[in-house]
């Protein structure tokens, strides 16, 4: 017997799909990533950190919950929505986002080699920086530890 | 006159072998197998078949007799139905416990088989009542109008109008009068509630004056078209359908905008015999495209009447059987058969089985027998049968996981959107909305991985509307229960031309 991963439906073994969720149940041991050798992966990992330096970014929503992650091109902040084909990096939905005047694509974060920016795309209700309203399509410079402002959803920005 | 065997292969010879060969291959056979001789098994009994082949072939008169069985046996033809039957694994694990298999069974029209054009006896029958008014009456006159331009001299039309009442507008007649078919189709006007038996009886008498009954010599067919709800006649027309379905006029039925009954369409078609024969037309632009395809899908019918059989071992269960191509339905199996309906030559059939098959010992096993029988008119009168049988290696040991047939993995991927699909509209009968509305988030999400976007966000917005009004909109109901039927493992779009 297998069980959905996902919604814990049992089946006898070899079955493809889990008709509860729709999953592939038989791709669990198919595409497992192989294990690289140790010397591999060290160099790459030098190779990266001698480019440039990794960044982490965390959003702090106030009076809600934290996201972190890792800044590599850009982040998109804004709503998920599937029948509009909206697949933002960071959703904000669950943060009362709809409510808020977050729009579907809001915001987005991106970075030139130390330096982190902020630029509204072109959003209904706007994006503030420290309480100024933002040109929407043009990137600002941020500062760990600044207030941005999507709607009336308030973030502090943290960079590590 | 019966012949039970196949000579030629009993002495290893091909079937325009001279007297000479069949001397020859007797002689070395005889010697192999003779009673007093030979240490094989069965040796007298191969012994005694050798020589009725031997006396039969050398007979001249007998062999002329022999052959004329063959031809019309359709032996030495090529066979002009391909059954292809794959497993999701050739090799199973001897766990101790029963496994899942899946078989796709596809069955193609033979290239080397010409597909012969059969005289068409069509009938139409048309929706004329209030709500057809404008553009769709024009839409339907117009693929009307295309239909009498794509008739041959040999071609039957008849063409009925109803709404609370019907009349024939054109009465069907060998060599009509193109004009005159046009201009009558131009003179429908609408007005009327809707009463489908009225036009179903009509259109079923027209074309009945010209049916012969000889599915190979002729193809009658009725199209029906509606666009509202039928009240209170319901049963009555899955009668005249059933009816239809025995004297071999199958009906396609076409349903516009979201006011009609989909599920007695789907059952006047499937009893009719055509099964998942009923489209779904979500506006008047796409009426005259529904016509034509089908117009050309039923001058490339290649067999008729296919019935499925499987023959199971002990080992081996029947889940649940699935048509996937050329559209997705559900097969339900009637003492081991299953009707199948007609094939086209460019449109294969294909059909999954879920099996449940039980642990064995190591080695080889027979899991199932398939047959599929039908009439192909290209090949004469007899009934064309192909069989296939499935064996399957159980192991204590897999060297590896088995790689599973993308097509396989495709079919079943899409069927269990359909059965997704199915489960969250039986949830919506019994009042389990909950569930229903999580079906269809779940049913989006696998639409959005196939890049069927817009059936996606057809399912997410069905979700929303049932977990605040508690019903799906018409519409909606009718895009996602046809939506998910046409996601089979075909090109989408076989252009007619």
């Amino acid at each position: 017997m297998i069980k959905c991963p996902f919604c814990d439906s049992v089946y006898p073994e070899n079955t493809l799909f889990c008709e509860e969720c729709g999953s592939y149940l038989a791709s669990s041991n198919e595409h497992g990533t192989d294990p690289l050798e140790d010397q591999v992966i060290a160099k790459s990992e030098g190779d990266q950190a001698s480019k440039s330096s990794f960044m982490t970014l965390v959003l702090s929503v106030d009076g809600g919950g934290r996201i972190e992650l890792p800044l590599s091109k850009e982040v998109v902040l804004g709503r998920l929505d599937a029948s509009r084909a909206s697949f933002p990096d960071v959703d904000l939905s669950g943060e009362k986002g709809l409510e808020k005047g977050v729009s579907r694509r809001h915001a987005r974060i991106t970075r030139r080699a130390a330096q982190v920016f902020l630029e509204d795309l072109n959003s209904l209700n706007g994006t503030f920086l420290n309480a100024t309203r933002l040109v929407p399509e043009l990137p600002y410079p941020v500062k760990d530890g600044d207030e941005i402002q999507l709607g009336k959803l308030l973030l502090t920005i943290h960079l590590k | 006159m019966e012949f039970e065997r196949d000579y030629y292969a009993i002495l290893g010879i091909p079937a325009d072998a001279g007297e000479r060969t069949i001397k020859q291959a007797y002689r070395q056979l005889a010697r192999r197998y003779h009673p007093d001789t030979s240490t094989e098994e069965a040796a007298a009994e191969r012994f005694r078949e050798v020589q009725e082949a031997y006396e039969l072939l050398i007979d001249a008169k007998q062999r002329a007799a022999y052959d004329h069985w063959r031809r019309q046996q359709g032996i030495d033809r090529p066979a002009p139905l391909i059954l292809r039957v794959i497993p999701s694994q050739a090799r199973l694990p001897c766990l101790g416990e029963s496994v899942a298999l899946y078989l796709l069974i596809e069955l193609v029209a033979s290239d080397e088989v010409e597909c012969r054009r059969l005289p068409l006896n069509l009938g139409i029958i048309l929706d004329r009542s209030t709500s057809m008014k404008g553009i769709r009456l024009q839409q339907v006159k117009k693929a009307a109008r295309y239909i009498v331009d794509q008739m041959g001299p040999d071609d039957i039309l008849s063409l009925v109008a109803f709404s609370d009442r019907a009349q024939v507008v054109l009465s069907g007649r060998p060599g009509m009068d193109k004009a005159l078919a046009r201009s009558a189709i131009s003179g429908i006007r609408s007005g009327g509630g809707t009463e489908i038996l009225q036009g179903l009886q009509l259109g079923l008498q027209e074309v009945e004056r010209w049916h012969t009954g000889d599915p190979l010599a002729q193809i009658s067919h009725l199209i029906l078209l509606t666009d509202g709800q039928t009240y209170g006649d319901e049963q009555e027309c899955i009668e005249i359908a059933k009816l239809a379905g025995e004297q071999h006029v199958p009906i396609t039925t076409m349903g516009i905008g979201s006011d009609w009954n989909d599920s007695l369409l789907d059952q006047m078609s499937n009893i009719s015999g055509a099964p998942g024969a009923s489209i779904y037309i979500d506006s008047s632009a796409q009426i005259a495209q529904a016509f034509h395809d089908r117009i050309h899908s039923l001058g490339s019918l290649f067999a008729y009447d296919l019935t499925l059989s499987i023959h199971l071992t002990d080992s081996v269960t029947l889940q649940d059987a699935y048509r996937v191509a050329p559209q997705i339905g559900k097969l339900e199996f009637v003492d081991n058969r299953v009707f199948l309906g007609p094939l086209e030559k460019r449109y294969p059939q294909a059909v999954v089985l879920e099996l449940l098959v039980a642990s064995q010992a190591p080695g080889k096993h027979r899991l199932l027998q398939v047959d599929v029988e039908g009439m192909v008119p290209a090949v004469g009168r007899q009934p064309v049968r192909v069989r296939q049988v499935l064996d399957v290696i159980f192991e204590t040991e897999l060297e590896r996981r088995p790689q599973i047939p993308a097509d396989i993995v495709s079919a079943m991927g899409k069927l269990t959107i359909f059965k997704m699909q199915e489960r969250a509209m039986a949830d919506i009968e019994v009042g389990k909305i909950e569930s229903a509305v999580n079906r269809l988030k779940n049913m989006s999400t696998r639409l959005l991985n196939l890049g069927e976007v817009e059936l996606a966000q057809a399912a997410l917005l069905e979700a929303g509307r049932l977990s605040h009004a508690g019903d799906l909109s018409a519409a909606g109901r009718k895009q996602i229960r046809y939506g998910t039927r046409r996601l089979t493992i075909l090109p989408k779009e076989v252009r007619y031309d």
